[in-house]
């Protein structure tokens, strides 16, 4: 770079030197310039001022308030949660098995009366109560597992 | 951790606190759709991405206003002063002492200034001077070349001194000419 500068070069090349490192030549030739020209010192003045200032700034963090409303939004909007379709051969074999733990259950448990304790039961009987007790533990959480396992996958990493 | 980043961006962007979180929601809900064209795992790269979002978030926003603008014929917000007089968002220091008032005076007045900026170039800007990124990554983000970037900034830089200048609190305002060299 040779000759001198313009102020519209100089002012540039001022944004330029936060980005990369000048040349030697250009630096020099910066100097020359800026040694002579009031308005290009005022232009570099109050490009320091406006960095300064903004660095200083504090900025909020979002509200809980925000975060939570927008966790809701994309819940709401996500389709997979909302109406997650289950394939036609699922629900078929759901049924069938569903169907036959239920005549399984009612055969184990035909014998059992009100006044038998836990200790009484016979040995089906008491795998029927199991199935049973397993069954509710599982309609009961499967959704909070479920929910929670694909808002985590479906977050960007820096979200969670 | 990236929740944080995305809000000080939106805010910075949009110049007040209301249009911020609109702002803040729509780049999270459109990171969510995108998230499969995201980048892996964290770091700078997945900022930039987050920050890209929020950027074309905001252009289509401000797109959207300037229709409603034209459909409902509302005053616009700039030429009221609305968006600068609306909550920012930003918060301001506590007035401890003269030269802190005067650094406050100085940071409404950027506030302001900044909110009045172009859309391009207050996104370039906000890239640079508060999120700190290159001109290159900028041009990256924005999907434009990096000679426009320096364009953009220089633009935007000159615009904002000549608001500084017709805001700013006169013979208060600081002098840093002693600092001032590039």
């Amino acid at each position: 770079m040779t000759g001198s500068l313009r102020c519209r070069e100089v002012e540039r090349l001022t944004l330029e030197s936060e980005d990369r490192a000048l040349t030697e030549a250009e630096r020099r030739l910066i100097d020359a310039h800026l040694a002579a020209c009031l308005r290009c010192r005022d232009f570099a003045a109050d490009r320091t001022l406006i960095r300064r200032e903004l660095a200083a700034v504090r900025w909020p963090a979002p509200s809980d308030d925000l975060v939570f409303r927008t966790r809701r939004l994309i819940r709401g909007r996500r389709p997979d949660t909302a109406t997650a379709g289950l394939p036609a051969w699922i629900i078929v074999a759901l049924t069938v098995v569903s169907a036959f733990t239920a005549v399984g259950l009612v055969i184990a448990l035909a014998d059992v009366t009100p006044d038998m304790s836990l200790a009484d039961l016979p040995v089906g009987a008491l795998a029927a109560v199991i199935i049973i007790a397993q069954n509710a533990l599982t309609l009961f959480f499967a959704p909070v597992v479920l929910r929670t396992f694909r808002a985590r996958r479906r977050m960007p990493e820096g979200a969670r | 951790m990236y929740r944080t980043d995305v809000y000080r961006f939106t805010l910075a962007l949009a110049g007040d606190a209301r249009d911020a979180e609109d702002l803040f929601q729509e780049t999270w809900l459109r990171a969510v759709k995108a998230e499969p064209a995201g980048p892996e795992g964290g770091g700078r790269e997945a900022k930039a991405w987050l920050f890209t979002i929020a950027a074309n978030a905001q252009k289509d926003l401000l797109r959207k206003k300037r229709v409603r603008r034209l459909f409902l014929r509302e005053r616009t917000k700039a030429i009221s002063g609305g968006t600068a007089d609306a909550d920012p968002g930003w918060d301001t220091p506590g007035q401890a002492g003269r030269d802190e008032a005067v650094r406050s005076d100085v940071r409404i007045c950027l506030r302001r200034a900044v909110a009045r900026l172009p859309g391009r170039e207050r996104r370039v800007f906000v890239l640079k001077d508060i999120e700190g990124f290159r001109h290159e990554e900028i041009g990256r983000m924005l999907g434009i070349p990096e000679p426009t970037v320096r364009t953009l900034l220089h633009r935007a830089v000159k615009r904002l001194r000549r608001e500084l200048a017709e805001f700013g609190p006169g013979p208060e305002r600081p002098t840093i000419l002693e600092e001032g060299r590039p």
